[in-house]
């Protein structure tokens, strides 16, 4: 039998390989040049762990079409246990700076499992229930996990943590974005992804296919759980400090918000939009109390315009191992860019004729 | 030997006895065509069967197992498999992708092999998506194999959901009104394909349809379903002839109509 070769009609691109190195070395260089200062350095590094946990929701509400409104209650969890872990375990150990890094890895690591037992203990009850019901539960169960980090004496209660050390970098915070993208990319990739992917089509179909679709929905709440802790754990060493109120309500809706603005069903397009929507009410800071209107405002006209948010569906190269988009996947991706594109095209064919 | 057994099955939705004793008995490679007026059950039979729904009472037994209280995807995982009445394909999901999906029960790597993309990975992908292109090659499909399932033509949904169905390497598939809205030439076509299906895979079938001539043209055996009750069985060309069955689809003849 011949090999089929399939969905390679176009060259393999592997542009958005190479724009890896050169994103991370044209930042590293813009801040040693002093054009980046260090506010705005500490700006990309929160954005880039917004797009982290950005993207560990796409996987539950854009790749599974679940809808989770507690993400924050996740990363709080992770953002807690890495930072007593550094704090109070480890602080003793951290002589050299490999047994300082490699053990801030072990917090991280530590913090990213803790809360996917978290979202495993919670999924198992939640994922029964579908829509509005499973996105209250997950609100609610968010809010409880807030409220025990008030409670627990070792946790601070409402005082929070303090003293973390800064150990959250950019070279970390950026490997950290990379390897959540291709665990991200492979998961989906793979069968785990495409039963996912067939919940959120048609539950019912899938499951006569033969896909056990609870224990599918599990799997992509914990995994989404593991990455959401560990973006937790990289905020509390990049901020230094942690409270139960940074973890509200508000910081569940930001995720969500940088999502669908940026496309839901694509974690490139989630990326993008963490680092867009996390710069711009910082560009807009010389507005004073106008910039929250002014936002607001753009967020409102992106979602009028184009309910799939400024990138669509769309995803880089990185994420489909170089494969080309088919067009019929590109035509159904249907951001604001590529409409406008589209838009563009037809004026070109138009003049022209 | 029976492939599939169905014993008084029967069930009620609050009051409503939507379905009552039914009875089955699938043989290996056989054809079975249930029909009967709308309303009649029959979509709630192929329910029960591939266990979406629990039936109040009776019992499902595929092979050597008795099904009672599973869930579908076991019932799937046991060897039937379905299409529905009313298109369930994963729409924005490509056409080979809607067929590698249903090989899902064939995977045999695990989540460590998936993130770490083994060769074990690559070669069990690589070994399903030219499998799902041999299948839809049989469908004549293979031109569509990356459209978006959503985009294909209705007749061609119908057409992948079958195929579909097939790729979960069933020992019986369930055919709810696969003519559903289909013109004469391309009930023809439905016709020759399943009959291809037959010839091609070891499967029996169980099929649901109101196109009269197509059951009578392919059915090897017929039950007729009437207010969720079975009201005759045979081979076409007795149910054809069955009063019973007339006066279910025609309606009574009056004795006093002059």
């Amino acid at each position: 039998m011949g090999k089929l070769k399939i969905g390679q009609k176009g060259k393999k691109s592997y542009v958005s390989y190479l724009m890896i190195p050169a994103v991370f070395f044209g930042v590293v260089l813009l801040h040693q040049a002093g054009i980046i200062n260090a506010y705005w350095y500490q700006i990309i590094q929160l954005a880039s762990i917004n797009a982290i946990v950005a993207m560990s929701l796409n996987l539950v509400n854009g790749m599974t079409g679940q809808f989770s409104l507690g993400q924050a209650g996740f990363m709080s969890v992770g953002a807690y246990t890495a930072a007593m872990m550094t704090k109070l375990v480890f602080s003793g150990y951290m002589g050299n700076i490999f047994a300082t890094y490699g053990l801030f890895l072990v917090s991280l690591i530590l913090g990213a499992v803790m809360a996917a037992i978290i979202g495993l203990l919670i999924g198992i009850p939640s994922l029964r229930l579908k829509g509005d019901y499973l996105a209250i539960i997950t609100l609610g169960f968010s809010e409880i996990i807030r409220v025990l980090w008030r409670v627990f004496p070792w946790a601070g209660k409402a005082k929070g943590l303090n003293g973390i050390q800064n150990l959250s970098n950019f070279s970390i915070i950026f490997i950290s974005v990379i390897f959540v993208m291709i665990l991200l990319r492979n998961f989906t990739n793979s069968k785990y992804g495409r039963g996912c992917m067939a919940i959120r089509e048609n539950e019912l179909a899938a499951e006569t296919m033969g896909i056990d679709t609870t224990k599918a929905k599990i799997k992509s709440f914990v995994f989404a759980a593991f990455i959401a802790g560990l973006g937790g754990g990289l905020y509390a060493h990049l901020m230094m400090f942690i409270n139960p109120e940074m973890f509200n309500q508000i910081k569940s809706t930001d995720m969500l918000m940088y999502l669908y603005a940026g496309g839901v069903g694509s974690y490139s397009s989630a990326l993008l939009g963490a680092l867009i929507f996390t710069f711009l009410p910082e560009f807009l800071r010389f507005m004073g109390e106008w910039r929250l209107v002014i936002f607001a405002l753009v967020l409102i006209l992106i979602m009028l315009n184009r309910p799939k948010g400024i990138f669509g569906k769309h995803e880089f190269g990185f994420m489909r191992f170089g494969q080309p988009e088919s067009i019929h996947q590109k035509a159904d991706n249907g951001g604001l860019l590529s409409g406008l594109a589209q838009k563009l095209r037809q004026k070109k064919t138009a003049e022209k004729a | 030997m029976t492939l599939l057994k169905a014993e008084n099955l029967s069930i009620e939705f609050g009051g409503l006895k939507a379905v009552q004793n039914f009875n089955l008995d699938l043989k290996e490679r056989e054809l079975l065509a249930i029909i009967g007026p709308n309303g009649a059950g029959k979509t709630t039979i192929f329910n029960m069967l591939t266990g979406i729904y629990r039936p109040t009472h009776g019992t499902v037994t595929i092979g050597d197992t008795v099904m009672n209280g599973m869930r579908s995807n076991k019932f799937t995982e046991h060897g039937i498999a379905r299409t529905f009445q009313n298109i369930r394909l994963f729409g924005s999901v490509s056409v080979l992708d809607n067929i590698v999906i249903a090989m899902e029960l064939q995977v045999k790597y695990k989540l460590a092999d998936a993130l770490l993309r083994t060769k074990r990975f690559r070669r069990q992908e690589e070994d399903f998506r030219n499998q799902a292109m041999e299948l839809l090659k049989v469908f004549h499909l293979e031109d569509k194999a990356e459209y978006l399932a959503k985009n294909l033509p209705y007749g061609e949904q119908r057409r992948l959901e079958i195929a579909r169905a097939l790729a979960t390497n069933p020992k019986i598939l369930c055919l709810d009104e696969p003519a559903a809205g289909m013109n004469p030439s391309e009930v023809e076509d439905l016709v020759q394909l399943i009959g291809e299906i037959r010839k091609r895979f070891d499967i029996s079938i169980i099929l649901i349809e109101h196109h009269m001539n197509m059951v009578m043209a392919i059915a090897d055996r017929i039950k007729v379903i009437e207010f969720g009750v079975t009201i005759a069985e045979g081979r076409p060309e007795e149910v054809q002839n069955d009063p019973k069955v007339i006066e279910a689809y025609l309606g009574k003849e009056e004795d006093d109509v002059c």
